[in-house]
């Protein structure tokens, strides 16, 4: 199996268990499932290096996500009353 | 004409998209959202993967190859002298000088003025243009392609030759450790005149960043490991044509 073969399988297999796992945990935040979204997505993308034939827009836009996600968490933390 | 992984990889993304707002829209369920979601990104990843039209042992057959009708050349010509890989202003290409005769008539920006002929002769000095095997270091998106390290290891990764590659420049020395080496060949002339496979493409993908013509001095091999050493030479250098 060619790396690129091996990089999306292993997306799959990583974002359906990610999914499921959470699912069985009760976890009913949707910001949760997005982040680790996001962490599979970049260890995956850094330890099989798959050539793109654009630029990586799946990556800006979790990335975007991620970072709106913990500027809420942070902003929740300050002005918490 | 729209490729496999591109049709797959957006109608997933679609798909996904759409199963996600319903199932937030109607359902009001956040793991199934989830799940859309994430169908939407493997969706995307696909879509942006290119698919490999040939497989890996047929690129191999190919590069061997090509060597080894490089290594009848210089066998017929009687090579015995270190290449010189000269860049090539358009595309990124670069074309490795064979010296035939050492006179130091000429200088290596005139060598490459006749890049695209065979036999270069200048005076008493006399050589040979040979197209060393290559990867397209113009491919579209590689990444970060300006930086010495990511060329070499696109350059080297895609043409599955070796799984990575660091490189350190001192002065006019350039010092390249390749890990993870899958492909050489074992032709001695090729070896002696251009080095080994591996040195061969990354002299190529120094040469091209650089825009300077690069000699391979030496190579080491440890274990799974190659160094090889690379002379950046200048242009009006006469000392190897």
């Amino acid at each position: 199996m060619d790396r690129h073969s091996l990089y999306l399988t292993a997306l799959a297999l990583m974002v359906t268990l990610a999914v499921s796992a959470l699912a069985a945990l009760n976890e009913a935040r949707l910001d949760v499932y997005v982040s680790m979204f996001t962490l599979i997505y970049f260890t995956a993308t850094a330890v099989f290096r798959p050539r793109r034939r654009t630029p990586d827009f799946p990556a800006f836009a979790l990335l975007a996500v991620f970072t709106y996600i913990v500027t809420l968490r942070v902003l929740e933390i300050l002005f918490k009353p | 004409m729209v490729d496999r992984n591109l049709a797959f990889g957006l109608s997933l993304s679609v798909f996904g998209a759409l199963f996600g707002l319903g199932s937030h829209l109607v359902l009001g369920n956040v793991p199934l959202t989830a799940l859309g979601i994430g169908l939407t990104i493997l969706g995307a990843a696909w879509a942006i993967t290119p698919p490999n039209p040939l497989p890996r042992g047929v690129v191999a057959s190919f590069v061997k190859s090509s060597c080894t009708n490089i290594e009848a050349l210089l066998e017929a010509l009687g090579a015995f002298e270190k290449a010189v890989y000269l860049p090539v202003e358009s595309g990124g290409r670069v074309a490795a000088y064979v010296p035939l005769k050492r006179a130091g008539q000429a200088t290596l920006r005139q060598a490459a003025e006749n890049v695209g002929k065979i036999v270069f002769k200048r005076g008493g000095s006399l050589g040979v243009f040979v197209t060393p095997p290559r990867v397209e270091l113009g491919n579209p998106h590689p990444v970060s392609e300006n930086s010495l390290d990511s060329l070499l290891d696109y350059a080297l990764a895609e043409s599955e030759i070796a799984s990575s590659a660091r490189a350190v420049q001192m002065g006019d020395s350039v010092v390249v450790e390749i890990r993870g080496l899958r492909l050489d060949v074992n032709h001695p002339r090729f070896r002696a005149v251009m080095g080994s496979l591996p040195a061969c493409v990354a002299a190529q993908a120094v040469a091209a960043t650089l825009s300077k013509p690069v000699q391979i001095v030496d190579e080491k091999h440890e274990g799974g490991r190659l160094t090889v050493h690379l002379r950046v030479l200048d242009w009006t250098d006469t000392a190897y044509t």
